[in-house]
């Protein structure tokens, strides 16, 4: 029992901790191959950044940009930004109706995601080189939203009677300031002075004093609407009831899941140059390619258990790349292609998730480099929001064995704790 | 919480053609609307963007004392990925096109409604 308690006493802590180490990672295998890159710079360059500007505003994106730049004056040393114009240039055009569907119009407009990526490194000759990327990504399908605002049904229910309780109170509260106008002799001075002025505009036939007069309706319009909208602000501060409202809806969100089914198709491009020494003159292409990325659900309905199978290929050139045959150095561009796919089995109401991934790989243009594969298995588990317990085991294209994952560390964890072995 | 409370006046003509009325809301976030039009509740609880919905004719609208056309609109955060809001509101049918200055906000927290109150004085 006392090491129960132990057990449970430490394994939150233990799990915190996972989380503050994220940022120091080392992926030694991956199974993001085969999902669409949504940052292909970052990709291309091989960065595995955590510390990406996503501005959603064109002030927050000019901001980050002049930031990072020391107002234009310097470049930096290490910057990633990834964006989607269609939400930061025109999001006030992209209503609900236009995100819920799979028009390949509104996919390219909303899920075109721009990427860049600056990185700068040492070599071993103690030369700085800066590397720099850009990258975007189309979204050609994308599949339709399985549920009704991202929400179960209870759920949306429940958001329905929040915005109705306050449109209702809204209403409420502007009939009782209108009310209460009418023993204000402001207010009916107001009106009265409103009605005359609306009767003269009607009557006027010159169009400069018609112009004039609408300038003083305007003002006069302005002043009414001030006076109710005060009674009905100072109604919403005082309302404990709203104030209820508002929490149930921000505690609501955290329910929202937008998940989407049917077949989807992603195109990535990137291209990445190097500038040693950080001169511009030594600017050099290091490589480019792309990326055209399947998906579907073969049994989308359900929410306990789901199968989703992806397939990708994917073209990377690089040129002048420095490559070794029989132990002789040479020199060549190379043309990579990957082919490979993906099964994922979501299980217990998509929080544990096991998949098996396959990638065959090929130089195109070069018949002295052998043809390879790799082969990943990998298990998830979300213990809670934003918590998981990862497994990666695997064949990498060098032909090493890999395994990552914080899964075998909790489980020694367990073990530990609970074996008669003092520690 | 946040309010943007905006009014304005909207000239109609002699005529029998409709006054319509479009709410676009902005950034794939929902919302509900209840349109009032003399008092008496025309438009109950529409969702999301409204489109070209018939408040009245010009003839109708065109009174003494004048209509006013009230708006109550209540934007809802659902997006994970943004805490941006708009609200653009336009009527045609009239004397001309009437397109109020599209209110952009940013709201603090996931699930933070934002409420738009519109007044037009029609004459």
């Amino acid at each position: 029992m006392k090491k129960l308690l132990i057990t449970l006493f430490i394994l939150p802590i233990w799990m915190f901790a996972q989380e503050d180490g994220d940022g120091d990672k080392k992926d030694e295998i991956s199974v993001d191959l085969l999902r669409s890159p949504s940052s292909p710079a970052f990709t291309v360059l091989g960065l595995q950044t955590t510390d990406i500007e996503r501005p959603t505003n064109p002030t927050d994106l000019a901001v980050s940009l002049r930031t990072s730049s020391e107002n234009f004056t310097a470049f930096p040393n290490s910057y990633s930004l990834e964006f989607a114009p269609g939400w930061v240039f025109g999001g006030n055009n992209i209503t609900y109706d236009d995100f819920d569907s799979d028009d390949i119009v509104d996919n390219l407009i909303q899920n075109t995601v721009l990427s860049f990526a600056i990185n700068t490194k040492e070599e071993n000759d103690s030369i700085s080189t800066t590397q720099v990327a850009l990258g975007v990504k189309f979204s050609l399908l994308r599949g339709c939203i399985d549920s009704e605002y991202g929400l179960k049904r209870d759920n949306r229910i429940k958001l329905d009677n929040s915005l109705n309780k306050i449109l209702d109170f809204l209403a409420k509260s502007n009939e009782e300031a209108e009310e209460e106008a009418k023993n204000d002799e402001a207010y009916l001075r107001l009106e009265g002075q409103i009605a005359s002025l609306v009767d003269s505009i009607r009557q006027e036939t010159d169009d400069t004093e018609k112009e004039i007069l609408k300038i003083e309706l305007r003002a006069l319009q302005q002043q009414k609407s001030n006076f109710v909208a005060k009674y009905i602000s100072e109604k919403l501060a005082e309302s404990e009831t709203m104030e209820q409202e508002r929490k149930e809806l921000q505690e609501l969100a955290e329910q929202v899941k937008f998940e989407r089914e049917g077949f989807k198709l992603d195109l990535s491009l990137a291209a990445s140059w190097n500038f040693e020494q950080q001169n511009i003159n030594n600017g050099k292409l290091f490589n480019y390619g792309g990326w055209l990325t399947g998906a579907y659900d073969l049994n989308p309905d359900s929410k306990k258990t789901n199968l989703s199978i992806l397939g990708t290929a994917r073209m990377l050139l690089s040129p002048d790349e420095e490559y070794t045959v029989n132990a002789t150095m040479m020199t060549d561009d190379l043309l990579r292609f990957d082919v490979g796919g993906r099964v994922i089995l979501g299980a217990l109401e998509r929080k544990l998730s096991i998949s098996a991934e396959g990638l065959y790989r090929t130089v195109l243009n070069n018949d002295n480099i052998d043809d390879t594969h790799r082969l990943v298995f990998n298990l998830e588990y979300e213990v809670s929001k934003n918590r998981l317990l990862t497994l990666s085991l695997g064949r990498d294209f060098d032909g090493n064995f890999n395994s990552d994952g914080n899964l075998i560390a909790f489980l020694n964890l367990v073990v530990g704790i609970g074996s008669k072995r003092p520690f | 919480m946040k309010e943007f409370n905006t009014s304005d006046i909207y000239e109609v003509k002699n005529s029998t053609d409709p006054v319509l009325l479009t709410i676009v809301i902005g950034h794939g976030q929902v919302a509900k609307t209840d349109v009032f039009v003399k008092g008496k509740l025309i438009g109950d609880k529409i969702e999301n963007t409204i489109e070209d919905f018939p408040v009245g004719s010009n003839e109708e609208l065109r009174t003494s004392p004048p209509t006013e056309l009230v708006a109550h609109t209540v934007v809802y955060d659902i997006q994970p990925t943004t805490n941006e809001t708009s609200y653009k509101f336009i009527l045609r049918g009239g004397a001309n096109v009437l397109s109020l200055p599209t209110i952009r906000y940013k709201v603090q927290k996931d699930g933070d409604i934002v409420i738009y109150t519109t007044r037009i004085l029609f004459f």
